[in-house]
């Protein structure tokens, strides 16, 4: 079953004085099943943040639409987008984003905080996730207090447990070791066999290599798809870091064929 | 780098920069335009010469003081705000490779042109002003002048060397500030993890504490004296107690809030108890700030307007009658022979006088008196002028029963040792005798001199409020029982070297212009001892002081005006200050919860109810404190005078209504640049 369906999508930026048109996405289709595990890679400048934005609904396309669950994300009222973000996406990002005033607990808390449920609803979907996630004895210290990789747990934990639709991560790995990146990757796989449907924006080609599918984009169009199938994260290592050498390596979309 | 590089650089930052720089400049223009106004006006009244003048003098002088200094303060500290919202942008300098001379170089071009800019800019309102606000004076002070442009060369001159010297001041302190910036600190992200406050509950008792003993003191004060002795202690309890609680009381309530999971966990409370939390702790002080100088402005605004609008009924409560003269009656032969104070012959001679002056005498009133100062121990009256007792203090006043059924229609007798008693029962004492020393007086009735008025200027010798102290009145049969009365309270407290006497009164008022009426005055006391009367005492005359008191008055009223304007523009300056800074803090905060799944709506919401919160706190808090005081502000009035408690009531509210209206236009100004930060982009 088709989750999220992306069709033509187009985002032109005009700059202040109407002059300079910049196109960040051309024309970009694809869509996600189910439970699918997807990244999507590329340069800076590609437009993958472009295109994450318009997924998490925080900006608004050109031309073309997003279906998410058949519901066409592009249409929602400015008022009602917050609602729907909080229901159907969760996020996390490079930069962990937790509130520094909030304990972890309430941290995670937030988002259901905002969407009015009461103290006794919360407690076990908290109690749930953080033991799933391996943070349940942190969660009373404070986002200083505790490593990057912790925190990033916890903003999974925040991401997660409003049972999202769709999890959204902006480049998850960008700020930890290698260690705790294994370590994370390994929630992201574990999330994906529980059913979840991840999509990641990534430049790390380790992180890709756990996706079940990876995207490639170059000025703003997809350039390239991978499909994981049987392939071990090694392999498919491998086949991403060929794919990302000819991306370099070329041009445009026009010049693969001559390698 | 050349010099001209350097003024430009300073002169783009002051531009870019707007949002901080403005209002300091306009605080500055206002306090050095102020200052010179108030210079400038204490100068006129020098070259002016009208009774009074002296004492306008000195009060204006005073004022120009206190003025000076807390300019000084406020300007200092708003400097200190600026340099340490813009270190990060000297450290971005520093990197980008200019050395620290180079850097105390642009702060010095800077500091420069604002410094000559608001110098140049209040001098000129400042003279346009000035003349005006002394014309304000003098019509207040209900005096005629020509209207001439004057300039006071010796104003300008103290107060360019004034701010020059403060503004040198502020540029060798930057100059500092920028020499101990290490660029690493300051580039490094401020939003490193700050550990939550911690409840200090000791501390948010002994607030409580403080704030209750200074809120009784104010509560229970029972007199002008005792309010005189003990209103700075409590003033500096309430001050104590304001800055303990907003260090810890608000932190300790807010984890009270945070506790009750239920109140926690929801949409609005959830942000704010969190993040109100971590302001508290870093804007205490500066709420504290607010607080005390807020219940400062309302005090003083709401007391200097009360005293000037009441000044009439001030007037009349000081000098009930128009003139007033009294003898001392005292001789022991003299008593039985009380033909020897012939009375007759001042009222001939008083006659001749205002037939001279082209004035008339009405509403004679002559009675004997005694009033003397203790306290009650019981039905039990001890003089003592313990001035640690000034809670208790009691003044008891002794009149003839002549007198009592003349003034009021009636005709009561009393037997030898019987009594008349007002405000018995009112002191909560049930004994049907009254007693001095060992002697004890029968209590027939106690009366209220406030019912059954007859003629009203007679009455006005026997109403016993507003004198700041109770007073207890005592009747007696004759003036022999007064004489022995006098002597046993002599005798009693040894009084040897100060004896109390009896005194009599003769009191009138007069008819025709007030030029008249001075004249009459003017010399009355030779008049009266011409006709060879006995002991003359007092002569007073509602008329001589008048100029005095409008002087004191009209100077205090306008220096209580200039200090409540400071005042509000120091309060509104810190506050404006403190929202922009706090603004750049949680922009981070906002985007992240709208990140999460708040919508702009909800973010504005708990924005305003933030915003709102830090602002009208230290008002409330404020508003309650002048609650509080008004009671001992009231005795403290009495000292001067003034008993208009509705006028007191009305000024109060009235100054609390348009010191809320301005603070709230600040606030709706503030608001608006603080939504602009925290929604701005990058």
């Amino acid at each position: 079953m088709e989750i999220l369906q992306v069709k033509n999508l187009q985002k032109v930026y005009t700059t202040r004085f109407g002059g300079n048109k910049v196109e960040a996405l051309k024309d970009i289709s694809f869509s996600v099943e189910k439970g699918e595990y997807v990244a999507i890679m590329g340069e800076s400048g590609s437009g993958k943040t472009t295109l994450l934005n318009l997924m998490a609904a925080v900006d608004r396309p050109t031309s073309g639409y997003i279906l998410l669950n058949g519901k066409e994300t592009t249409s929602i009222k400015e008022k009602e987008l917050a609602k729907f973000r909080r229901e159907h996406l969760g996020f996390v990002f490079q930069d962990f984003n937790l509130l520094d005033t909030f304990s972890l607990e309430d941290n995670i808390y937030l988002p259901l905080v905002l969407a009015g449920k009461k103290h006794k609803e919360m407690e076990p979907l908290l109690m749930k996730i953080t033991q799933k996630l391996g943070i349940a004895e942190l969660i009373k210290k404070y986002p200083y207090e505790v490593s990057g990789g912790q925190k990033q747990r916890v903003a999974i934990a925040r991401a997660m447990i409003t049972n999202p639709d769709i999890l959204l991560a902006d480049e998850p790995t960008g700020a930890l070791d290698s260690k705790s990146t294994g370590d994370l990757l390994g929630v992201f796989e574990q999330l994906h066999k529980e059913g979840q449907t991840i999509l990641m924006v990534t430049h790390s080609v380790r992180a890709a290599a756990c996706a079940s599918r990876v995207l490639f984009i170059k000025d703003g169009e997809i350039y390239h798809q991978l499909y994981k199938g049987n392939l071990t994260d090694k392999e498919m290592y491998k086949k991403i870091s060929d794919s990302l050498n000819i991306l370099l390596a070329g041009g445009g979309k026009d010049e693969q064929s001559f390698i | 780098m050349n010099n001209r590089l350097y003024r430009k650089l300073a002169w783009q930052n002051i531009q870019k920069n707007k949002n901080i720089f403005f209002p300091f400049v306009v605080a500055c223009v206002a306090m050095i335009a102020m200052f010179y106004m108030m210079h400038g006006i204490q100068m006129q009244t020098n070259e002016r010469v009208f009774y009074g003048a002296n004492h306008m003098r000195d009060i204006l002088k005073f004022g120009t003081i206190i003025m000076g200094i807390f300019s000084v303060f406020v300007l200092f500290y708003t400097n200190a705000f600026l340099i340490k919202q813009r270190s990060k942008e000297f450290g971005l300098y520093n990197i980008l490779g200019m050395e620290k001379k180079h850097i105390a170089k642009v702060i010095f071009w800077e500091i420069a042109y604002i410094g000559t800019g608001s110098i140049l800019l209040a001098l000129f309102f400042g003279m346009l002003l000035s003349r005006l606000m002394f014309l304000i004076l003098l019509r207040m002070l209900q005096l005629k002048t020509d209207y001439d442009f004057v300039i006071y060369p010796n104003s300008i001159k103290i107060t360019i060397i004034l701010f020059m010297v403060l503004f040198g001041v502020m540029i060798i302190l930057n100059t500092i500030q920028v020499y101990c910036l290490k660029p690493i600190d300051l580039m490094r992200s401020s939003q490193e993890g700050e550990k939550e406050p911690k409840a200090k509950w000791f501390i948010a008792i002994l607030g409580v504490l403080f704030l209750g003993i200074g809120y009784y003191i104010s509560l229970t004060t029972k007199n002008v004296l005792a309010a005189l002795s003990i209103f700075f202690i409590a003033v500096l309890c309430v001050i104590a107690g304001t800055y303990l609680l907003f260090l810890s009381g608000s932190t300790v309530l807010l984890k009270m809030l945070k506790k009750n999971k239920n109140f926690y966990y929801h949409k609005t409370h959830f942000i704010s108890v969190s993040s109100m939390m971590y302001r508290m702790k870093q804007n205490a002080v500066g709420l504290a700030n607010i607080c005390i100088l807020s219940t400062g402005v309302l005090v003083v605004l709401s007391t200097v307007v009360s005293l000037y609008m009441g000044m009439n009924n001030i007037f009349r409560n000081r000098y009930p009658q128009d003139v007033l003269t009294s003898y001392i009656y005292e001789d022991k032969e003299e008593i039985t022979k009380e033909n020897h104070y012939n009375f007759q012959k001042v009222k001939i001679a008083l006659e001749k006088r205002a037939e001279k002056k082209n004035v008339r005498i009405k509403n004679y009133n002559a009675y004997f008196d005694y009033n003397t100062c203790g306290k009650m121990i019981n039905n039990t009256f001890v003089q003592d002028m313990d001035i640690m007792d000034s809670n208790k203090m009691q003044m008891i006043r002794v009149r003839l029963l002549s007198d009592y059924n003349t003034d009021f229609g009636k005709n009561v007798t009393l037997q030898k040792g019987e009594i008349l008693i007002s405000n018995w029962t009112e002191h909560n004492i049930l004994e049907k005798t009254f007693c001095i020393g060992k002697q004890s007086y029968k209590i027939k009735e106690e009366v209220n001199f406030a019912k059954g008025i007859k003629e009203k200027n007679k009455i006005e010798n026997w109403i016993e409020k507003n004198k700041g102290v109770p007073v207890i009145t005592i009747i007696v049969p004759s003036l022999q029982d007064m004489q022995n009365m006098v002597d046993i309270i002599n005798r009693e407290e040894n009084n040897e070297i100060e004896k109390t006497n009896i005194y009599y009164n003769l009191c009138f008022d007069l008819t025709g212009n007030y030029n008249q009426k001075e004249a009459f005055c003017k010399g009355l006391r030779d008049a009266i001892n011409q006709t060879g009367i006995a002991r003359l005492a007092i002569v007073e005359d509602i008329f001589t002081p008048r100029q005095e008191f409008l002087g004191i008055y009209g100077s205090l009223f306008f220096i209580g005006i200039f200090i409540g304007v400071m005042f509000l523009l120091t309060t509104v300056l810190i506050i404006y200050y403190k929202q922009i800074s706090e603004g750049y803090d949680d922009r981070r905060r906002f985007q992240i919860m709208q990140k999460v799944g708040m919508s702009k709506v909800e973010t504005k919401h708990v924005i305003q109810n933030q915003i709102l919160l830090v602002f009208f706190l230290p008002i409330l808090l404020a508003v309650i404190h002048i609650v509080v005081a008004f009671d001992i502000i009231k005795k403290l009035l009495l000292a001067m005078h003034y008993d208009n408690t509705p006028l007191f009531i009305n000024c109060t509210i009235g100054t609390v209504i348009i010191f809320v209206v301005v603070y709230g236009m600040v606030y709706s100004l503030t608001a608006r640049t603080y939504h602009k930060i925290v929604e701005g982009n990058s």
